[in-house]
């Protein structure tokens, strides 16, 4: 019984190899009536290494997170495309590609080694930048503009932290509201407007149909 | 947020140089690159999708290369079709190409839902279903079956009814073709929790006990405890704030924190937090305005919160008020003053300044509308008597016109047209009145140059063209063009193109103030329909739903013909619900199941009443003392069953019944409706038996059946082909004697009929326009039954005027006559002429609906002997009324004249307004009067009052049945004047009943 057992199983180990047939691509999430399949994250997995300058982690729970991630791109891209925000122009994203590319690499056939290196295209970084700065957009229009710092808490925050801070920095010296007022401001509305990015976010989960395929997951 | 952290900047260029771990997925697909595809196949082999849309969906083709975008592309183009839950795809290494698989498992939708079992209502069973969220062709899953749990167990829960068991039975099986799951719920509901003593926590500042006793939650006098539900709970809650606001402490806010159960006790205990807040105390101070018109128009109350928004809304709507009543100039401020220990006191501050009255409204530089085209559209109005005493004038009202003319004028091309105002007091050195003038400057009108129309390939374009409104000559507007948008996308929705959308631009026109409009059509993919898919059927027979449906496969989507046939499954009568839906309308497919999901009525119906007549109906069955009636009062019980859905065919058939003082009746009806599969025939039998005494001169029995077809020629138009066989016996003669024995045979009558009806009225319960006719032609003769030969002809014409904007004339006339055939009698023996139509059959009327000018059915001739009517072979009643509002918008008065009589023959037919003699009734009999009417759901309640200028005098036999039968032929004068006396019919008539008069 046993030597059947293991006849069997073995069998079964080997039939796929047999059979050569591999699954090469399959749904790993989806949203609403769109997919994020294995090859999406893999890729998504890719790019963003590249660009943090990190080995890839294909690990489940680096899948697992980048899943969540993309199921919120996914989410941002339909608000997107069904309120018609403005999209990032072609030359402004080529313009930003250069500037890395430029920045970060020798030339472009060291650029081209590092993109081969790491199993990616040209095209999935433009990509990631076009999205980049589609997404800084969308929240700059959606929720920086009803994001309100007052004035009394650009004051509170002045006095509080920043001229203590610019005082020991450089003691003695004149520390004027002015200076600091657009930089207090973005500090302060920062947090607001990743709430509201973060509660549209889980409401647009709560109202769209996701389902994750766990076994694509691992 | 770490989707934008994550995003957030590039990184030094050594971090790029670390070395990449390699992915088996990269792998595979690149080991598969660029070979040729050998084979597409799909495991199952039977897909939810028709061959030929999956070919057209898929980017992959044979004989090509092998792409991972497109194995990327096609998973995503399936998925989004809505089909599937799951899409893997293998490829396998074949000779030198591969062959590609696609592993799907299909997706499945909501069906019929259903909630069975003990269910302890409230909730009830369809509470349950909706309470789900599970809608009818929406796309199903486990996640979307717990929430329809969690959601269902929520409200079991609010109901208090803890211990419930929810079992879903999912059947996968029965319309497995269509991927379609239907669901059922089997509840157990447990036994209802009851309320526990509330718990209040906060500042109450009054009596726990007090605020306990204004939650309700204990029965009256036992002082048990109630128990829970939703509707309890929320009036509880409510009866707590108006415990509050009857303290004056508006601003009191009751909230419930929790609500725990206690299995052991099977309590509920409810925990409310209160903040009674302080005492608010609202004052008008500078015009005397009493406690209930500041809670009217000072939102606080309603609200139950008191911030400044609401006060300045408080202080608008007293201005409007007060302007509203002649105090124009009224202005009204708030202000709070300082809470002082538990009282808030907030001043209405109003200076009403003098009342005026509104007489003048001038317009001025109007060319292309005439002034009263202009007065229709405006909400001022001057000084009338009763209705605007004072005239309608505010600020805010006057804004609105103006905004009201600039619209006018606008859509109809006026892009440049301007309003301005002027008011005058003390108009024409009137004191305390005003005069508006509104002086429009109309501007150049704009017109449409040319009229481009692009994209428009897929829907008959000439018809659509039709039907705008911005065709070349035409006024430019924005309302037009947005009139042209629907018409557009309504044709394109209803040819199937639910994605087609619209867009417009216009320029300069080559002459001066012309425009040229370009309207651009996207029309999007068409979608058609794949199937009908009908469920929910348990008695009734498919062919009866299937000759409802409108639509077939193959057919465009189209949201208008689902809605019609959802309508008329509903006409058919026998379903209580109809769900209509398109199966996952979202998803990315050309051809759609349309779906109904019906839920049966019950087969029984049954409806109890109760009510009463009021009137001159009165009289006792053997005094001979009051012929034209006296007051009675007769109370009346009805009773009605209703078996519908008879065989599954949508027949019924019910019984009716009906039981008063005055009139016993039941009436058996077997209906057949779409008679020969036609919609605009409809099928009934009918047999009555009736026992009335609703004619004063004596009672009848009746027993009759009835075939009828009513044939549904147009819109307007029906024409009804009914045969009725008849047997009526009367009894308690109050006649003469000579007539006794004739006049109470009983008479059988079988009549063919048709009557014609022509409805154009624009409100069949209050019209205002139109025309409303019938005419009723019958024959009784021997050949079919009757032992009476004659013809019966009823017609009668309703017409409606509106004068003006308020007022409406009504007219009504009704002609009648009967005529007796093949019935001679020798000259001069008017017993033989009365018997020759029996007295059943011929005309009675007069009352609340026919002739005001008598009580019912007290028109015509009378028994010279006893005074008591007989009805008559020809009538005509004549009613116009002047209707108009009076108080406010529901309370209505009508003027009316009617005139008009039921007479002997048409022979006897005569306008003539006197009456020659005691013994003649052949005159037209006329009534003024007033009414009034009050609007319900159901029809204006009307009570009218007519002065009937010429009303019949007739002699009343002043003794016993016994005694007239005994006095011979002519028991009055001038035989024997002593037992006789005149009498007459009433100069005031007095009629309450629901419904206008004609």
């Amino acid at each position: 019984m046993r030597t059947a057992i293991q006849t069997g199983f073995a069998a079964a180990l080997a039939l796929p190899l047999l059979l050569q047939a591999e699954v090469v691509d399959r749904i790993a999430v989806s949203v609403g009536n769109a997919v994020v399949t294995t090859s999406d994250l893999d890729r998504e997995i890719r790019v963003t290494a590249f660009l943090n300058g990190a080995p890839p982690d294909f690990s489940a729970a680096a899948k697992r997170a980048t899943a969540d991630r993309m199921v919120e791109q996914q989410l941002i891209r339909r608000e997107l495309e069904t309120n018609r925000y403005p999209m990032p122009s072609a030359a402004d994203v080529a313009n930003a590609v250069d500037k890395f590319v430029r920045d970060h690499f020798k030339d472009v056939a060291d650029y081209g080694r590092a993109l081969a290196a790491a199993g990616i295209t040209a095209q999935d970084v433009t990509s990631e930048v076009e999205w980049q700065r589609a997404l800084l957009a969308f929240v700059e229009a959606r929720f920086r503009l009803g994001v309100e710092v007052t004035e009394r808490q650009i004051e509170d925050y002045f006095e509080k932290v920043v001229k203590p801070a610019a005082l020991a920095a450089h003691p003695g010296a004149d520390v004027s509201l002015d200076d600091y007022r657009a930089e207090i401001e973005e500090t302060l509305a920062g947090p607001l407007v990743d709430k509201q990015l973060d509660d549209w976010l889980a409401e647009a989960r709560e109202r769209t149909d996701i389902a994750y395929h766990d076994e694509a997951l691992q | 947020m770490n989707l934008v952290r994550a995003l957030s900047g590039y990184v030094p260029l050594a971090l790029l140089l670390l070395a990449f771990a390699s992915s088996p997925l990269r792998a595979q697909v690149q080991k598969f690159e660029g070979k040729n595809v050998a084979s597409i196949q799909f495991d199952p082999e039977r897909q939810p999708l028709e061959p030929a849309e999956l070919s057209a969906l898929l980017p992959l083709r044979l004989q090509a290369p092998l792409r991972a975008a497109d194995i990327h592309d096609s998973i995503q183009r399936l998925f989004a079709t809505g089909r599937y839950a799951d899409i893997q795809v293998d490829v396998t290494p074949v000779g030198d190409g591969v062959a590609v698989t696609f592993l799907t498992t299909n997706a499945w939708f909501v069906g019929d839902v259903s909630v069975s079992g003990a269910v302890d209502s409230p909730p009830n069973a369809a509470q349950l279903a909706n309470a789900s969220r599970l809608d009818l062709g929406a796309p199903f899953s486990e996640s979307r079956l717990q929430d329809a749990l969690n959601s269902q167990r929520a409200l079991l829960e609010s109901n208090g009814l803890y211990g419930a068991k929810i079992t879903p039975s999912l059947d996968y099986k029965t319309d497995a073709a269509f991927e379609q799951v239907n669901i059922r719920f089997d509840v157990e509901s447990g036994r209802r929790a009851v309320f526990g003593p509330p718990v209040f926590q906060g500042d109450l500042k009054m009596d726990p006990a007090k605020v306990t006793a204004a939650t309700k939650f204990r029965r009256w006098l036992i002082h048990t405890w109630k128990p829970v539900t939703q509707t309890r709970l929320r009036n509880g809650m409510g009866g707590v704030r108006r415990l509050y606001q009857k303290a004056d402490r508006y601003e009191a806010s009751v909230t419930l924190d929790s609500l725990p159960y206690d299995s052991n006790t099977n309590r509920a205990t409810p925990t409310f937090r209160i903040d009674a807040g302080p005492r608010i105390r609202l004052n008008a101070v500078g015009a005397k305005l009493s406690r209930k018109e500041l809670q009217t128009y000072v939102p606080v109350f309603q609200e139950h919160s008191v911030d400044h928004d609401l006060l300045t809304e408080g202080a608008r709507r007293l201005t409007d008020y007060l302007q509203s009543q002649g105090y124009f100039d009224a202005q009204v401020q708030y202000a709070r003053q300082p809470t002082a220990g538990d009282m808030a006191v907030i001043d209405y501050q109003i200076d009403a300044g003098d009342r005026h009255k509104l007489t003048h409204i001038g317009i001025s530089g109007n060319k292309y509308f005439d002034a009263e085209t202009i007065r229709e559209r405006m909400l001022l109005r001057t000084a009338s008597f009763l209705q605007f005493p004072h005239g309608r004038y505010s600020a805010s009202l006057l804004s609105r016109d103006e905004a009201s003319i600039v619209s006018l004028y606008q859509s109809n091309g006026f892009r440049d047209v301007k309003v301005t105002h002027r008011i005058v007091d003390t108009y024409r050195g009137r004191r305390d009145t005003i005069a508006v003038f509104l002086d429009i400057e109309e501007g150049p009108q704009y017109l449409v140059g040319s009229l481009q129309v692009d994209g428009m390939e897929h829907v008959d374009r000439s018809t659509v063209l039709g039907q705008l409104s911005s065709v070349t000559g035409q006024p430019f507007s924005e309302a037009n063009i947005a009139a042209d948008r629907d018409v557009i996308l309504a044709r394109y929705f209803a040819q199937g193109f639910p994605g087609a959308t619209f867009e417009w631009s216009m320029t300069p026109g080559a002459q001066a103030n012309r425009v040229d409009v370009r309207y651009r059509i996207n029309e999007g993919q068409p979608q058609f329909v794949r199937q009908v898919v009908v469920t929910g059927l348990r008695l009734t027979r498919p062919a009866l739903v299937d000759r409802s449906l409108e639509l077939q496969p193959g057919d465009p989507l189209s949201p208008t013909a689902i809605g019609d046939t959802q309508r008329r499954l509903y006409d058919l009568g026998v379903f209580a619900k109809v769900d209509a839906a398109i199966q996952d309308p979202d998803g990315d497919t050309t051809s759609k199941y349309v779906l109904y999901d019906l839920e049966e009525a019950r087969p029984y119906s049954v409806a109890a009443g109760f009510g009463a007549q009021l009137g001159r109906i009165g009289g006792c069955d053997t005094c001979l003392d009051a012929p034209a009636g006296t007051t009675g009062f007769s109370p009346r019980v009805s009773f009605d069953v209703t078996r519908s859905n008879l065989w599954g065919v949508a027949h019924s058939v019910s019984l009716r019944t009906r039981v008063s003082t005055i009139d016993q009746r039941a009436i058996l009806t077997y209906s057949w409706p779409r008679f020969l599969r036609r919609d605009s025939l409809n099928l009934s039998f009918t047999s009555l038996f009736e026992y009335s005494k609703d004619v004063v001169t004596f009672n009848s029995k009746r027993e009759e059946a009835s075939a009828q077809v009513s044939q549904r020629l147009s819109k307007t138009f029906t024409l009804l082909y009914r045969f009725t066989y008849r047997q009526v016996a009367v009894s308690d003669l109050k006649v003469t004697q000579f007539l006794i024995g004739q006049l109470s045979q009983p008479v059988r009558v079988g009549m063919p009929s048709l009557n014609l009806v022509q409805d154009r009225r624009d409100d069949p319960i209050e019209p205002h326009r139109g025309v409303y006719s019938t005419l009723d032609v019958g024959l009784s003769e021997r050949i079919f039954g009757s032992q009476r030969s004659f013809l019966r002809v009823l017609a009668r014409n309703s017409s409606y005027y509106p004068l003006g904007k308020k007022l409406v004339l009504a007219r009504n006339t009704e002609l009648g006559v009967i005529h007796a055939l093949n019935y001679e009698c020798p000259p001069g023996d008017s017993a033989c002429v009365l018997n020759s139509i029996p007295l059943p059959e011929r005309f009675f009327g007069g009352g609340g609906t026919s002739m005001r000018g008598f009580a019912e059915n007290q028109a015509g001739q009378r028994d010279t002997g006893s005074g008591f009517p007989l009805g008559g072979t020809a009538l005509l009643f004549n009613q116009t009324e002047l209707r108009f509002p009076l108080f406010g918008s529901d309370i209505g008065g009508v003027l009316f004249h009617d005139f008009g009589n039921i007479f002997s023959s048409l022979n006897g037919f005569s306008f003539r307004t006197g009456q020659n003699g005691l013994q003649d009734f052949n005159y037209m009999v006329h009534a003024v009067g007033l009414g009034l009417r009050y609007k319900t759901p159901v029809g204006p309640v009307r009570a009218d009052l007519a002065y009937v200028v010429n009303p019949p005098y007739f002699y009343g036999f002043n003794g016993t049945p016994q005694q007239l039968l005994n006095a011979g032929l002519n028991p009055c004068p001038p035989n024997a004047p002593n037992q006789c006396s005149v009498q007459n019919s009433g100069h005031v008539q007095f009629f309450i009943s629901i419904g206008q008069t004609f």
